[in-house]
C-alpha cells in the first residue's frame, strides 16, 4: 500500500518506478461500472472476464478494469478495449469468453462493435458519439482504476500540484485567473475572480468547499466525475486551498450518490496515506485536510446559502447574503464554494497553462463542457464538449439525432430551472452568455431532448412539480406560486384552461421571479416562461382548440382505430388493460371510447400504424 | 449609530443595520408584512413588504424585502408603487390559500384592492390558517425552549413539534406563540387548572388570592430562578402581587 510521500522527488520516484513495473502495450478490458452500466449488469461483467481470464490463463497480458463512467451510455454495458480504445457495446457475462479469447488472439469480436451507416466503427475515434468530442476531463476516466491512487499518479496525477507548490499561490490564482474558468455549477462566475476574493478576505482560518449536491433531474456530470476520477477532484482542491491559503475543506456530496461517496472517501484516505492531504503537504508549508459531508438529497442544498446553513448541521435553507461567502461563510468564516467540474478543471489549467485552456472554447467561456444528453435522442450519455458548440453538434452529432425518424421538437438545457429551446435555436453556441440571451442557461449541463411526441404543457408541468415540491418552502412566491403555476398548467392539459389561465400564469411567474429570495424561486418559472416564449400556438391549441397536438395531455386526445389501415391481428385488443377493444379476428377493431383510459398500449403493440390519437 | 436615509422622498433617521421595515413604519408608512417581529430573527417569506431601494452610488433600483434589509447611509427607498402594490396583491393571494378566512389578510387584501381570492385554497394542510411566517417557532428558540421546528419542504412544510411528533415535548406552555401567530391558528385550551397545547396539557398554576390562571407551572419553573421572586408574592397573578408589594410599600398608617 502507499507510503508517504515526503516531497516532489519522492512522487517523481513513484511515478517512475509505476511506469517501469507496467507495459503500455498490455491489454486492459476497460468495463464501465458508471451508474447506468451497472444498472445493466456492468459488475458481473467485470466478474465473469475476470473469471474467464484466470480460466485462459490469461492474467499476464489481459487487465480487465472496472473504470468509471465512460460516457456512451447508451451503449451500455459497455467494455473498451486498451490501448487502442476499441468500444464493444452491450456485453452481457454470455460474451465474457469470446471477448477474452479474442482479445487473447488479438482479434475483435465484429458483433459486439458501434455500427454506424458506414458500417463498423470500432474505436473510440470513429464512433460519432464520441468523435466531436473533447473529453478532458472524463478522457482518463477509462485509463485509471478510481479506486487506485497509483493508477492516477501513473497518469501524470498530482503533477500539477507540484507545480501549483514550486510557482506559488500568487502565480496559481494568477493562472486560474487568466484561463477565464467559470463556474461549471450553473452560474458561471469567474473562479478566479471567486478565489482572488477568498485569497484577500482576512481570516486565520478559510474553507474551500466542493458543490457535489448534483440534483437537476436526468444530470450526472458530477456523479461520473467522482465515481470516475475522484483524485482529479481533490487535487484541484488542494491547488485551490492552497491559492487561497485554506487548510480545511469539505465535499458536499448528496447521499444519493452512494458509489461517488464510497470513491471520494477512499480518495480522501489514500491521499492522506500518501502525505498529499494533510499536515505539509509534499514536504512544502501548505497543510490543507477534507472531510465528507453528505446531504440529505434536498434539491435546494446545492445553493450556496442552504449549503453553508446544512454544512453547519441547521436546515438547509437559503438566506439573504449580503457579504459575500469569500468573505464570511461557512461558520463565519472565508470560504469558496466551486462545483465539482470546476475543480477538475484546475489541475489541468496549473500543468498546461492557461493560454492553453484559453484556447479552447470561446473568449467568454474557455475550456470544455460536460453534459448529460438525456431524453429522445439516440445517443444518451455524457458528452464533453468544447465550450461554443452549437446545439446541432451536440444533439445531432455526438447525440446521433432523434430516434424512430421523429422531428426534433426542442432541447431543454440548464436543470430544472433551465429553458426549452426550439429547433430554429439548434445553431446556437453553448456558452454561458448565449443561451441566458436565449431565455435559458447553461446551468450544470444537464440536456434533455424531446420529439415531436412531447407535449411542452407537460414538460413544463413536469419541471414545475420538481420545483415546487423541491423549495424550501420559505418564500410565499416560491412555496405557494410554483405549485399555483403547476395547478393552472394543469388546467389547461386538463382542458379547463382559457385565454385568462395563461394571462395569469405570465402575472404570477412574474411575481414568483421578481419576489423570491433564492434563484429556485427567480430562475424556477423559466420552464413555463420558455415554453411560453417558444411554443406559444402550442398553448393555444391547448386553450382555443382543447387539442393537444403532441397527443400527450389524456383530457385532450381520443383513441380510435383508422379503418384502412386495422388487419383485425387482434394485438391491441389482446393487450388492451381496459379489454375495451372490440371486434373479430381479420376484422376492422374499435375501440370503446367511455372505457378507454388512453394508456397508449393499443398505438405501443400495432404493427400496422392503425391506432391514431388526435 | 444613527444614519439617515430617504424613504418615499422624506429623510429619516434610523440605526445602521436595523430594520428597514421597522424604519419605514417608524417614519410612518404603511408597509404590510406578517412575518416580522423586532424581537425575532427576520425570515423574510410572507414577501408583502416588498420595497424599491437604491443604493448610494448605483444607478438602478432593486426590489427587495424590507423586514431583512440593513438600514445604512444613503439608502433611497420606494414603499408603494404600482408595480410594488402589484407583486404584493399577488403574494397576498398566494397566502390566501393558506388562510382563505384570516382577517389580517383581508385587512391587507383590502388596502391593495384584493376582493377575491383567485387561487384554490390548500386543504390538507396539518395546521389550517398557518401561512407559514415561523413566527412561533422563531418566539419559542428566542424564549430558549426550541420545541417547535419547520418540517418538510415546499407545499408540503409545516410548523409544528419536531420531527413531525405528536406532542411538542419541550413546550412550557408559555404562549408566546399564541401571541406572535399573525393568523391566530395555534390552538390552545385553558380549563381552570390545565393548558391544552401543541398536543401537551400542562397544569396552570393559579393565584392564591384571587384564584386567575397565571401561567403554567412548568412555563414557572424554567423562569423562576432568573426572576427572583420574594417568597410571599411567588403564586400571585400580576394584579394581586400589585396590591401586595404597594401595601407593602406604603407608608405606615396609610
Amino acid at each position: 500500500m502507499s507510503t508517504r510521500l515526503a516531497d516532489a522527488p519522492a512522487l517523481a520516484r513513484r511515478r517512475a518506478a509505476l511506469a517501469g513495473s507496467r507495459d503500455p502495450e498490455r491489454k486492459v478490458l476497460a468495463v464501465c461500472a458508471g451508474t447506468g452500466c451497472r444498472a445493466q449488469g456492468a459488475l458481473q461483467v467485470v466478474d465473469a472476464l475476470r473469471a474467464e481470464v484466470l480460466a485462459h490463463g490469461a492474467a499476464e497480458e489481459i487487465e480487465v478494469r472496472a473504470t468509471g463512467c465512460l460516457g456512451f451510455c447508451q451503449a451500455s454495458p459497455l467494455v473498451m478495449l486498451l490501448p487502442d480504445g476499441v468500444v464493444f457495446q452491450h456485453v452481457g457475462v454470455d460474451d465474457a469468453a469470446e471477448i477474452v479469447h479474442s482479445t487473447a488472439r488479438g482479434d475483435l469480436v465484429d458483433r459486439l462493435l458501434c455500427i454506424d451507416a458506414d458500417g463498423a466503427c470500432n474505436t473510440e475515434r470513429e464512433i460519432p458519439f464520441y468523435r466531436g468530442q473533447q473529453r478532458l476531463l472524463l478522457g482518463a476516466s477509462g485509463l485509471l482504476d478510481p479506486t487506485s491512487i497509483d493508477d492516477y499518479i501513473a497518469l501524470g496525477g498530482y503533477a500539477a500540484l507540484v507545480r501549483a507548490l514550486e510557482i506559488g499561490p500568487e502565480a496559481v490564482l494568477d493562472e486560474v485567473k487568466r484561463s477565464g474558468l467559470r463556474g461549471r455549477g450553473g452560474a458561471g462566475f469567474p473562479t478566479g475572480r471567486k478565489w482572488e476574493a477568498c485569497r484577500k478576505a482576512e481570516g486565520d482560518l478559510k474553507y474551500v468547499v466542493c458543490n457535489a449536491d448534483e440534483g437537476d433531474p436526468g444530470a450526472f456530470m458530477d456523479d461520473a466525475l467522482l465515481e470516475g476520477n475522484p483524485h482529479s477532484v481533490l487535487e484541484g482542491m488542494i491547488i485551490g486551498a492552497y491559492a487561497m491559503g485554506a487548510r480545511e475543506g469539505h465535499v458536499y456530496v448528496r447521499q444519493e450518490y452512494p458509489v461517488a461517496v464510497e470513491r471520494i472517501t477512499r480518495a480522501i484516505e489514500q491521499a492522506r496515506e500518501a502525505g498529499l492531504l494533510g499536515a505539509r503537504i509534499l514536504g512544502s508549508d501548505h497543510s490543507f485536510d477534507l472531510q465528507i459531508s453528505r446531504g440529505g438529497g434536498a434539491f435546494v442544498c446545492g445553493e450556496a446559502s442552504a449549503m453553508m446553513a446544512s454544512l453547519e448541521g441547521r436546515r438547509g435553507v437559503p438566506c439573504r447574503r449580503l457579504i459575500h461567502l469569500s468573505e464570511r461563510g461557512l461558520w463565519g468564516r472565508p470560504t469558496n464554494l466551486n462545483n465539482v467540474e470546476t475543480w477538475a478543471n484546475v489541475p489541468q489549467i496549473i500543468l498546461n497553462g492557461a493560454d492553453w485552456f484559453r484556447a479552447i472554447g470561446t473568449e467568454g467561456s474557455t475550456g470544455t463542457k460536460i453534459f448529460s444528453l438525456v431524453g429522445k435522442v439516440i445517443n444518451t450519455g455524457l458528452v464533453e464538449v468544447p465550450m461554443g458548440t452549437t446545439l446541432r453538434d451536440i444533439v445531432f452529432g455526438a447525440g446521433g439525432g432523434i430516434p424512430a425518424g421523429k422531428r426534433f421538437k426542442a432541447v431543454q438545457t440548464g436543470g430544472p430551472s433551465g429553458g426549452c429551446l426550439p429547433a430554429s435555436k439548434l445553431d446556437v453556441p453553448v456558452d454561458f452568455d448565449t443561451l441566458v440571451d436565449e431565455g435559458s442557461m447553461m446551468g450544470s449541463g444537464g440536456m434533455i431532448v424531446m420529439d415531436e411526441d412531447t407535449c411542452m404543457i407537460d414538460v413544463a408541468k413536469y419541471f414545475l412539480r420538481f420545483l415546487a415540491a423541491e423549495s424550501c418552502g420559505n418564500c410565499t412566491s416560491c412555496r405557494e406560486g410554483l405549485a399555483c403555476l403547476h395547478d393552472l398548467l394543469e388546467d389547461i392539459s386538463e382542458g379547463r384552461g382559457t385565454h385568462e389561465t395563461i394571462i395569469l400564469i405570465e402575472k404570477l411567474a412574474d411575481t414568483v421571479e421578481s419576489t423570491s429570495l433564492c434563484a429556485l424561486g427567480t430562475s424556477g418559472v423559466n420552464p413555463v416562461l420558455s415554453t411560453l416564449r417558444y411554443f406559444r400556438d402550442e398553448y393555444a391549441a391547448h386553450v382555443n382548440e382543447k387539442r393537444c397536438p403532441a397527443g400527450v395531455c389524456k383530457a385532450l386526445i381520443t383513441f380510435s382505430i383508422i379503418e384502412e389501415r386495422c388487419t383485425g391481428c387482434r394485438a391491441c385488443a389482446l393487450k388492451c388493460p381496459q379489454e375495451c377493444i372490440s371486434g373479430e379476428k381479420k376484422q376492422l377493431h374499435t375501440i370503446d371510447p367511455e372505457l378507454c383510459i388512453k394508456c397508449g398500449i393499443c398505438r405501443d403493440v400495432c404493427r400496422f400504424d392503425a391506432v391514431l390519437v388526435q | 449609530m444613527d444614519v439617515e436615509l430617504i424613504i418615499d422622498g422624506e429623510p429619516v433617521v434610523a440605526p445602521e443595520g436595523s430594520s428597514l421595515l421597522t424604519a419605514a413604519r417608524a417614519a410612518g408608512r404603511n408597509v404590510p408584512g406578517l412575518c416580522h417581529h423586532d424581537a425575532v430573527p427576520a425570515n423574510a417569506s410572507c414577501r408583502l413588504c416588498q420595497v424599491e431601494i437604491r443604493r448610494p452610488g448605483r444607478d438602478w433600483t432593486q426590489l427587495t424585502t424590507s423586514c431583512d434589509y440593513p438600514v445604512s447611509a444613503g439608502l433611497t427607498v420606494v414603499t408603494d408603487s404600482p408595480r410594488i402594490r402589484e407583486l404584493r396583491a399577488m403574494n397576498l393571494r398566494l397566502l390566501l390559500r393558506r388562510a382563505p378566512e384570516a382577517p389580517v389578510l383581508w385587512a391587507i387584501a383590502e388596502r391593495l384592492g384584493v376582493t377575491e381570492p383567485l387561487f384554490a385554497p390548500v386543504t390538507d394542510a396539518p395546521l389550517p390558517d398557518c401561512i407559514l411566517c415561523e413566527l412561533c417557532v422563531r418566539v419559542c428558540s428566542a424564549a430558549g425552549y426550541d420545541a417547535l421546528a419547520v418540517s418538510g419542504r415546499g407545499s408540503g412544510k409545516y410548523v409544528g413539534p419536531a420531527f413531525g411528533r405528536a406532542a411538542a415535548e419541550d413546550c412550557v406552555g408559555c404562549a408566546s406563540c399564541v401571541e406572535a401567530c399573525p393568523t391566530s391558528c395555534i390552538a390552545m385550551e385553558d380549563t381552570a387548572t390545565t393548558r391544552r397545547i401543541w398536543g401537551r396539557t400542562l397544569d396552570l398554576l393559579t393565584c392564591e388570592r384571587c384564584g386567575r390562571a397565571i401561567t403554567t407551572k412548568a412555563h414557572r419553573e424554567t423562569i423562576d430562578p432568573g426572576i427572583g421572586h420574594k417568597e410571599d408574592e411567588r403564586d400571585l397573578c400580576d394584579a394581586c402581587k400589585k396590591r401586595v408589594v404597594s401595601k407593602r410599600l406604603a407608608p405606615p398608617g396609610r
